[in-house]
């Protein structure tokens, strides 16, 4: 992930990480987490029908992937929080 | 590959164990966490002087995604307290020792402000329920966001924005409620904790705004809501590689010759014909740390074209 390695490089230097490698790096974790579960989804699609019974590696696979889609710090939220950093809008550290 | 990341597959079988008890009692069970804990994962972000990895990010990541490619429940369980392990770095010394210092040490909490703290001496009386407490019932340390009140207001800092900070208690003097029931990541037991008039020394109280890191180090200048937010995209690219590769056979078997392949993988460079043959999936590549330089695939690939 291009996104670690970048905020990781800055994490070494003297001065703090800036504020739009925060944002990038929360961008790229919420577009993961969310294109993860259109993957699954879409192997889904491939499989067929056997994917649909409980129990089945496929089912809980795709149960997992949407699940994690909802925590709040890959949200869609983050859509708006990160844009507004990375376009000079007004945000806080605290928030990213 | 990182070591990390070949600890975490040497838990494959305890961890397929578990799966009909995480299914049934929708957490993780004691004995794996305990597991998790003696591999170093639940302190994969505890500062070295504590006793903890320092590990670097992408090295935490390789390990949650392996983590996963196995089971996403449990490595949810282990990315919360990995991720929470950072906190270690913030707070007063003596109080990271006792809390993170142990090698058994599991501690997960909510960074959400969800409860009340009031100062009390050289306490805190908190109060308050707390919702999405991944691995709670595993941890011998709960973490939980607050707003600081006095007089029942919330108190407000020079800049007029509400005072928060979290504070960590013992196990003992949380109360876990049951309202896990859910479709997916069954088996992390995220349902709510409360705390009634716990009294906390406010050594035991970190604010990740206010407070600078006490430990200098490249992983405590990296943010911490930035860490937690790749923990959960790592866990969630390692189940949806396993999606992909335990169901390759199934794939196959449904769809002749899959032409646009949604992931970058080894397979799109063999030809299909190849592919159908029944192999032994091969282990899903890393994508966390690059080994060529900014842009130097996509450039192969054009060239390639």
């Amino acid at each position: 992930m291009e996104e670690i390695d970048a905020a990781w490089r800055e994490a070494q230097g003297e001065a703090a990480i800036s504020l739009s490698q925060r944002a990038r790096l929360r961008l790229a974790a919420t577009h993961m987490t969310r294109t993860a579960a259109d993957v699954v989804r879409r192997v889904q699609d491939l499989a067929g029908g056997a994917s649909v019974f409980l129990g089945d590696a496929l089912h809980r696979r795709l149960n997992d992937a949407q699940t994690a889609t909802a925590h709040i710090m890959i949200g869609p939220a983050t859509y708006e929080l990160t844009g507004r950093a990375l376009l000079g809008g007004t945000v806080s550290t605290s928030e990213l | 590959m990182s070591d990390w990341a070949e600890k975490a597959r040497a838990l494959k079988n305890e961890i397929e164990a578990a799966r009909a008890f995480m299914d049934a009692e929708r957490r993780c069970p004691d004995a794996l966490a305990e597991m998790f804990a003696a591999a170093g994962f639940f302190r994969l972000c505890v500062p070295k002087i504590y006793g903890g990895a320092q590990a670097p990010p992408h090295a935490v990541a390789a390990t949650l995604e392996a983590l996963a490619e196995i089971d996403a429940s449990a490595a949810w369980c282990a990315m919360i307290g990995a991720t929470t392990s950072a906190v270690a770095a913030y707070l007063e010394p003596d109080a990271a020792r006792e809390i993170f210092g142990a090698p058994g040490a599991i501690v997960t909490g909510v960074y959400a402000p969800m409860g009340k703290a009031s100062a009390e001496g050289d306490h805190y009386r908190v109060n308050g329920q707390w919702k999405w407490n991944s691995a709670g019932q595993n941890s011998r340390w709960l973490l939980g966001g607050c707003m600081i009140v006095e007089d029942g207001k919330p108190k407000l800092n020079v800049d007029g924005s509400p005072m928060q900070r979290m504070i960590l208690a013992p196990r003992e003097a949380v109360t876990f409620v049951d309202t896990w029931r859910t479709s997916g990541l069954r088996g992390t037991g995220s349902g709510d904790m409360t705390m009634r008039d716990v009294l906390v020394p406010k050594a035991r109280s970190v604010s990740l705004v206010d407070d600078r890191p006490r430990v200098k180090a490249p992983l405590y200048a990296f943010p911490v809501f930035g860490l937690l937010a790749m923990g959960i995209a790592a866990v969630a690219s390692g189940n949806a590689k396993a999606a992909r590769w335990r169901n390759s056979r199934r794939l196959r078997r449904a769809s002749a010759c899959p032409t646009d392949e949604p992931w970058p993988s080894a397979a799109r460079r063999k030809p299909c014909s190849r592919r159908r043959k029944p192999t032994t999936p091969a282990p899903a590549p890393s994508s966390w740390r690059r080994s060529t330089p900014p842009g130097a695939r996509r450039k192969a690939r054009r060239q390639s074209r």
